[in-house]
């Protein structure tokens, strides 16, 4: 995860927790204060519920008193009541005519045993008995109730109460009421908030629909009679409920401007954590490219060491390390300078010693024929002047390249063959060292300067001869054809063994580095000068361990694409 | 409206409508109209055929087709001769359905034959051995329709003025007696008493009893014209007691029914009526005419006979004629009329109506009106089915 994401996402949570938090505290304190107010209106509501049945049911009652009075001082209903049956049309329609004179929706007169004596709101229901009315006469509380007035088609819900009177020895109620219907009770709901509904066992009425966030409840309890069909007293229920609706809205509004502020937030994080992270992953981007951008080659980049801050403290160690990695550098270089001339001074040296041993071995051998033989010297000078001259040019050849003072080696076909017979010609060999060689039929010319490639042999049999330490060894030298491959001509393989003391594995790591060497006096450098003239002419060069003792190295030229 | 010399102002049941002419669908409807037009033949008081609008007919065919002559003189109220070709126009104008009033069978068109000008037939679908008393009735009045006017013109003794702001009957030239102007009562029928009206037809008690407590106004009893039964079936325990229904149910002058006779006399006559609705099967309320106090009073004290679970519902009488037809009425309270011109026609109506209905008719209660008169008021007779005329 780069550093910019780290930011970003690191900024995130800070913009955006405490909005939530916020948020749900916001929410958590309005629904409480909110429904607090609410269930404070509901409970109001309800006791004005219970203060205005109260009123209507006193008002009721008044009116009941008065009819009362007046059925007390009619001569014709006392007649009727008494049997003159003149007089039963008169009692008959009497309740209608006094609930209509009242002003109320229902009115009964009933006798002391529950039967309907005349009827305002149902006329022809005389005579029929009716308990309910008559156990609001004698047991409901106050004789106010709520009560389900039979009609002949149908029913309707009235507040009622009932007055007792006596009439001659008779003792009679009134049970009188005014409706109760969907207009009473929106009437009873005012504030639009809330919802009354007014559940009987026979159904409800309602202020308005149900709510689904109506909640906020409390309740009114009324007695309830239904006389249209008996079933005893039962309670009917004024529920006043108050819809959430208004929180519902406040919270959704709430949510809304929540949603945008936590996205400005959230996009002013962004933006906020993009320029923080861009003011400090560019210059960090800088240094690294400017870091990256350095090479032994380029030593010249710059840091801003100008700023005051971590980037300029970092930028002002890369610049003191870049500072020490110049100077450093020159230094190496010089050391490789000199080095290298150290190198080519001794490589010279041990190139023109490997020219001229044959050339000290001629001449020795020449003295010591003058000494003992002088009449066979010009035979002997005979005899050897074709290995003198090859000294002499391989001495020749041998300036030639280092007057050029190049790597780059002439390659042309070259006979492998005549390189290691002319090598061997040309070898020091001790008495106890036997040189064998195994020159294999077919060999084809390798691509490679003859002196580099007699170079490479006079090195390896040198050190071959050399690791047979007195004792009686065997140096072999074996060529062998490597196959070449689709438009790769077949190469050389040129194998050097001894069967001296050979060499461990670290012993073999190593043997190519530079003036290392395990012979006592020995240069380091042979080994080095194998390798590079091997890989300049495009081959490979590999250390071999022998079975019992000895090493044996293996050489691979390529071979020329034209014949020798 | 006071009366003036030989003005009598008459306060009927409303509404009223000359228009409708000759089919009346209301009781002052009914009167105006039975002073105004004429049918081929009248019944006396007795209920015996006397001529009207035709001075001779006799049977033919067996008795399926009548041959009516008509009356010379009979001139429509513009003075122009009423010819056959104008009673069958007027029949086909107001095309009486064969199932409501007309004794023939199918349409008048096809029935109905003129033969020359004063000569018309009719033919029956059943043979008559006398002529059928349903030419006497005042749905088949000879009316002609004149375009432009508010009523059709008839033949009768009184012509209507149909520039008058009421119904108002006028004597024909060259005929004598008052001049009748027809109000509507709406609400209390002592208002109209009060206002002037020289004669209302009540059947309110309270008004019968303020008018027997005013010496210029006489109370004349009508005939039990209307027989309330129950058409359907009765779900109470014991069937319920006319007698006590018309003594505290009813707020109005009554008595415990007895079926009118032309009832039983029916009982013979071929009944087809339609079929009802397909869903039909009765169920719900005691229905009864919306307008009906009488009814809905009946109805009202059954519900309570019955029990509880009993409904009473009224109607119009266009949806009535729906939810009896539909089974939408457990049973119904009717009145059927006592007097009628043609049992068959009268029991076809019936039927027609509680065709849906279980169980039958059941009598409940009878109930007439009343004829408050003022005292000095003279002309005035009643027709065999309880209509008044004025002379």
């Amino acid at each position: 995860m780069s550093f910019r994401i780290r930011v970003l996402v690191a900024f995130l949570p800070v913009a955006v927790v405490p909005l939530v938090v916020f948020g749900l505290g916001a929410r958590s304190v309005a629904r409480e204060r909110l429904t607090e107010e609410y269930r404070t209106r509901v409970e109001a509501a309800a006791r004005g519920i219970r203060q205005d049945l109260r009123r209507r049911g006193d008002d009721v009652d008044r009116r009941l008193v008065a009819l009362r009075d007046e059925a007390v001082a009619d001569n014709r209903l006392r007649r009727a009541l008494v049997g003159v049956r003149a007089e039963r049309p008169y009692l008959l329609d009497y309740a209608g005519g006094a609930m209509r004179l009242a002003g109320l929706d229902m009115l009964q007169l009933q006798n002391n045993r529950g039967r309907i004596l005349s009827s305002g709101h149902f006329r022809n229901e005389y005579d029929r008995f009716a308990p309910g009315i008559h156990l609001l006469l004698q047991v409901v509380p106050d004789r106010m109730a709520l009560v389900r007035a039979r009609t002949p088609d149908g029913s309707f819900l009235v507040l009622a109460r009932a007055r007792t009177f006596r009439v001659g020895s008779q003792t009679l109620g009134f049970a009188g009421g005014m409706t109760l219907d969907t207009g009473f009770v929106a009437a009873l709901a005012a504030d639009r908030e809330l919802r009354v509904a007014l559940i009987t066992p026979h159904d409800t009425l309602a202020s308005r629909g149900a709510d689904s966030t109506d909640q906020v409840v409390a309740q009114v309890v009324v007695p309830y009679i239904d006389e249209a069909a008996f079933g005893g007293l039962a309670a009917a229920r004024i529920v006043v409920s108050h819809s959430l609706g208004a929180l519902e809205t406040w919270r959704s509004g709430l949510d809304e401007w929540f949603r945008t502020a936590a996205l400005i937030s959230i996009a002013a994080a962004l933006l906020l954590a993009l320029w923080v992270s861009f003011q400090v992953s560019r210059p960090l981007a800088q240094l690294a490219a400017r870091t990256e951008a350095v090479d032994f080659d380029r030593l010249d980049a710059e840091f801003p060491i100008e700023r005051h801050d971590e980037i300029g403290a970092l930028a002002r160690v890369l610049h003191g390390l870049m500072s020490r990695l110049r100077s450093g550098t020159a230094r190496l270089r010089e050391m490789e300078r000199r080095a290298t001339i150290g190198e080519l001074a001794q490589q010279v040296n041990h190139d023109v010693k490997n020219g001229l041993a044959p050339l000290r071995h001629f001449f020795r051998h020449l003295w010591r024929v003058a000494d003992q033989r002088p009449r066979d010297l010009p035979r002997v000078v005979e005899d050897r002047r074709a290995a003198v001259a090859s000294g002499l040019e391989y001495l020749e050849g041998l300036a030639a390249n280092y007057a050029r003072l190049t790597t780059a080696v002439e390659r042309r076909p070259c006979d492998v063959e005549a390189a290691v017979r002319e090598t061997l010609a040309g070898l020091p060999v001790p008495e106890h060292v036997q040189v064998v060689h195994h020159l294999g039929s077919g060999i084809p010319a390798v691509a490679a300067d003859p002196i580099v490639l007699r170079r490479i042999l006079e090195n390896l049999l040198r050190n071959a001869v050399d690791s047979i330490n007195g004792t009686a060894g065997v140096v072999s030298v074996t060529t062998a054809v490597v196959p070449g491959e689709n438009a790769v001509p077949p190469g050389v393989r040129i194998t050097v063994a001894d069967t001296g003391k050979g060499m461990t594995a670290a012993e073999r790591d190593r043997a190519f580095e530079a003036f290392y060497s395990t012979k006592p006096g020995g240069t380091g450098l042979g080994l080095t000068i194998v390798r590079r003239l091997v890989h300049d002419l495009g081959g490979r060069v590999a250390i071999t361990p022998r079975d019992g003792a000895g090493t044996a190295f293996v050489v691979e030229l390529p071979g020329s694409r034209d014949d020798a | 409206m006071p009366s003036s010399g030989d003005t009598i102002v008459v306060a009927v049941p409303g509404p009223i409508d000359p228009a409708a002419a000759p089919l009346a669908r209301s009781t002052g409807e009914r009167i105006l109209f039975r002073q105004l037009y004429q049918s081929l033949i009248e019944l006396g008081c007795d209920g015996s055929v006397r001529p009207g609008l035709a001075r001779a007919w006799h049977a033919s065919d067996g008795g399926h087709g009548w041959v009516f002559t008509l009356r010379s003189d009979a001139r429509f109220w513009d003075g122009v001769p009423v010819t056959a070709a104008d009673v069958r126009a007027s029949w086909l104008s107001h095309e009486i359905a064969a199932s409501d009033a007309a004794p023939w069978a199918g349409a008048a068109a096809d029935a109905v034959t003129v033969v020359d000008d004063t000569t018309l037939v009719v033919l029956l679908e059943t043979a008559a051995s006398a002529v059928p008393r349903a030419f006497a009735d005042p749905r088949l009045a000879v009316v002609k329709r004149v375009a432009g006017l508010g009523a059709s013109l008839g033949t009768g003794a009184r012509w209507l003025d149909a520039t008058a702001e009421l119904p108002t009957a006028m004597p024909v030239a060259g005929r004598s007696g008052p001049v009748l102007v027809f109000t509507a009562v709406s609400g209390d029928p002592r208002d109209a008493i009060d206002a002037g009206a020289d004669a209302v037809l009540t059947d309110d008690p309270a008004t019968v009893a303020y008018a027997a407590g005013r010496a210029e106004l006489a109370s004349i009893p009508l005939p039990w014209d209307r027989s309330y039964v129950l058409l359907g079936a009765w779900s109470g325990d014991s069937a319920p007691d006319g007698a006590a229904l018309a003594r505290d149910a009813v707020r109005v002058e009554a008595r415990a029914a007895l079926l009118p006779e032309w009832w039983t006399a029916a009982s013979q006559c071929e009944i087809t009526v339609g079929a009802p609705m397909p869903d039909s099967g009765a169920r719900g309320p005691i229905a009864y005419l919306r307008d009906d106090a009488v009814a809905r009073a009946i109805a009202e004290r059954l519900v309570v006979i019955a029990g509880d679970s009993a409904r009473a519902r009224g109607y119009g009488a266009t949806e009535l004629e729906v939810v009896l037809r539909r089974g939408g009425a457990v049973a119904a309270v009717m009145p059927i009329p006592r007097m009628v011109f043609d049992p068959c026609v009268a029991r076809r109506a019936v039927r027609a109506l509680s065709q849906s209905l279980p169980g039958g008719v059941l009598p409940l209660v009878d109930v007439r009106r009343r004829l408050i008169v003022r005292s000095a008021l003279s002309g005035v007779y009643v027709e065999w089915d309880g209509v008044p005329r004025w002379r």
